[in-house]
């Protein structure tokens, strides 16, 4: 019941917590101890380390931790989530569908392809202009650029829908 | 000495002014805008003013305002720290012409090195090497064509009135220039209100090199070394340290006097940085010269002893240097990382959002110049800078150790920052060998290289965030704070809420 899947740095480890003390990642346990001074700064001692770590940000399944100068960004699903995704990622063709918005507001300077067009990831898809420096919006993606939601010199907010990847 | 300085900045910048005049017995002056009602320099500061709304161009760089504010409430100084409109002549010009001095050159000083291509000129008569290229603005894409087929690609595009890589483009061959200079001529128009450009020929993996010069009004000049500034993102220093490894004692002879006949061939007073572009055979050629305070004047702070705020409000007060160029020794290695709100992973674009947590690194010869703390916003407004590590060890690799331990020990919640990526950096063997250049980021950390990286992180780390993480997922109400233990002092009766 308690366990939760974990993916971080593209590795997926299992976390379940047996007693108030006792944790087993991947089949090896710990002994570990968690307090915390407010929301955003906690301690985890384990085995015999103590490590202070901000809880930089926090998403519904998504937790960004910062500890020793490393942002960690980790992905959590508890085992009822991971199942329902596992039944659903088998009745629709699980493929990358995915909107990619504004990173940071800012104007909408050129955009550089057409929909439709094939992408490769890592390819520019339009240039924002913020802090007045001119930005290259690259796919996240590789796939084709089904829908470009915005217009050359439009002003976008922070997570304003740029376009649409599938 | 002035009685009271307004300072016309934001920022850790003002923080570290405020400091100057404290130090001073001077009356220290804020101005905010309203992003920054409560800012740290606003708080900090003897006296704040409110000049405007939230826009630079409605506050910080509102110039009538400004002066008159100054005027109103009888500072006898300004002091524009960086950016804004530290580098502004004809401001320089109102300032001085208002009867309030100016901490810094004189609006002519800054005229004659404000625009690049005349800047070119001055030092070409004066015997300072520059960069091969043209020293007049081009207009058309016709003489741009011209230009760069005589002087050869690769080419560098740059903005006359330029600076922190606005208006800057690489070019290649001639097919990419009609894009590179129409997108360098409206990024140029928009960042300065000019769409000058010029073109140099591109040198190839040069390292940034500059030097700190300061002169007082009485003729004399002193430099305070070299600095390194090749770690650079989209053009903008990232990590610099003094003194560069990469200079030995005889071309730090040339290039210190090289940088101090720049300073005297435009009547110089004040502090002020000669940048060069040195080559692989310690060959360097003039870039431009910054006619204020620069952001990494830490590093020089550390390795001479010498206070540059303090050193700037003593010469604007008509007072003599207070060392003599004999005086000065490196003292010994340091090292600056900036830490900005920003995504490495995503071509470093700048993050807003507000700090929710922050503790700083300490120990010994360790250094901190912020604007911020718990509760801070980092607006869209301004530059996304949240603070300055600086550190100081007798050589070079043990610096390096402390500054990558200082990092481990920062802590900030509420926003991404670069503090992985400067580690990387620090953990670079171009970097730790010190033969890298300007392109050391582009060519060594793009996010290809950091998706190997983290496969090379401690699996301890990884464990402790997966371990937090899932905790805080099945407990996202946990929020109990830590028990105090319930010694009895005479503060026990005081229960804070």
């Amino acid at each position: 019941m308690n366990e939760v899947f974990v993916t971080v740095n593209g590795k997926e480890k299992s976390v379940e917590f047996v007693n108030n003390d006792k944790v087993i990642i991947d089949g090896k346990a710990y002994t570990y101890d968690i307090s915390c001074e407010n929301e955003f700064h906690h301690f985890l001692r384990l085995n015999k380390k103590t490590f202070d770590i901000t809880k930089v940000a926090k998403d519904k399944n998504k937790i960004v931790i910062l500890t020793e100068g490393n942002y960690f960004e980790c992905n959590v699903q508890t085992k009822l989530e991971k199942n329902t995704e596992t039944i659903l990622a088998h009745s629709e063709k699980s493929q990358h569908k995915e909107d990619v918005s504004s990173p940071m507001p800012g104007m909408v300077l050129k955009i550089l392809k057409k929909e439709n067009e094939e992408i490769v990831i890592g390819e520019p898809v339009l240039i924002l202009e913020a802090m007045k420096m001119e930005n290259e919006v690259t796919s996240p993606y590789s796939g084709f650029l089904k829908k470009i939601y915005v217009s050359e010199n439009t002003p976008v907010e922070k997570g304003t829908k740029l376009f649409r990847i599938e | 000495m002035f009685n009271k300085i307004l300072i016309a900045n934001r920022g850790e910048i003002a923080v570290r002014i405020i400091r100057a005049c404290n130090e001073l017995g001077i009356i220290s002056a804020a101005v905010y805008s309203e992003a920054d009602k409560y800012a740290l320099h606003a708080r900090l500061a003897d006296e704040s003013h409110y000049i405007g709304a939230s826009l630079p161009s409605e506050s910080y760089l509102n110039q009538t305002k400004i002066i008159e504010l100054a005027k109103e409430i009888n500072a006898d100084a300004i002091h524009p720290g960086y950016g804004f409109l530290s580098e502004n002549a004809s401001f320089i010009k109102r300032v001085e012409e208002s009867g309030i001095v100016f901490i810094g050159p004189s609006s002519q000083s800054v005229e004659m090195m404000g625009s690049k291509t005349s800047a070119r000129e001055l030092m070409k008569r004066n015997g300072v090497p520059i960069v091969p290229g043209t020293t007049e603005k081009i207009v058309s894409i016709e003489e741009a064509k011209k230009n760069a087929n005589k002087i050869g690609y690769p080419i560098l595009l740059k903005a006359s009135a330029g600076g922190g890589g606005k208006g800057m483009k690489r070019v290649f061959a001639e097919e990419e220039l009609e894009t590179a200079f129409a997108s360098a001529q409206r990024e140029a128009l928009k960042a300065f209100g000019d769409d000058s450009v010029y073109i140099e020929k591109l040198i190839e993996h040069p390292k940034h090199i500059e030097v700190q010069i300061i002169a007082d009004k009485f003729g004399n000049y002193c430099h305070l070394f070299e600095r390194e500034c090749s770690v650079q993102r989209r053009h903008q220093k990232v990590i610099e340290e003094a003194p560069s490894s990469f200079i030995d004692e005889e071309t730090r002879k040339r290039l210190t006097a090289a940088a101090l006949n720049a300073a005297k061939a435009c009547n110089y007073y004040n502090a002020g940085t000669i940048e060069f572009l040195a080559d692989r055979n310690k060959n360097f050629f003039f870039l431009e010269m910054n006619t204020r305070l620069q952001v990494e004047h830490p590093v020089t702070e550390f390795i001479s002893g010498i206070d540059l705020v303090k050193e700037q409000i003593r010469i604007a007060a008509g007072e003599r240097l207070s060392f003599t160029q004999n005086d000065l020794r490196i003292l010994g290695h340091a090292i600056e990382c900036r830490v900005y709100a920003e995504d490495p992973e995503n071509n470093f674009l700048p993050i807003t959002g507000i700090v929710r947590y922050h503790r700083l690194p300490s120990g010994p010869n360790i250094r901190i110049d912020r604007g911020i703390e718990t509760s801070s916003e980092v607006s869209r407004f301004y530059d996304p800078l949240l603070s300055k590590i600086s550190v100081m060890e007798k050589r070079r690799e043990d610096a390096i150790r402390r500054m990558d331990i200082a990092l481990s020990d920062y802590l900030i919640a509420g926003l991404k920052t670069n503090i992985t990526f400067l580690k990387r950096v620090l953990q670079n063997k171009k970097f730790l060998s010190g033969e890298y250049s300007i392109n050391l980021i582009e060519e060594e950390l793009t996010p290809q290289n950091f998706a190997e990286l983290a496969y090379v992180c401690p699996e301890d780390f990884e464990n402790v965030a997966a371990i937090v993480s899932a905790y805080l997922k099945l407990q996202p109400q946990n929020h109990t704070p830590l028990q105090s233990s319930r010694s009895s002092n005479k503060w026990t009766e005081l229960q804070y809420e």
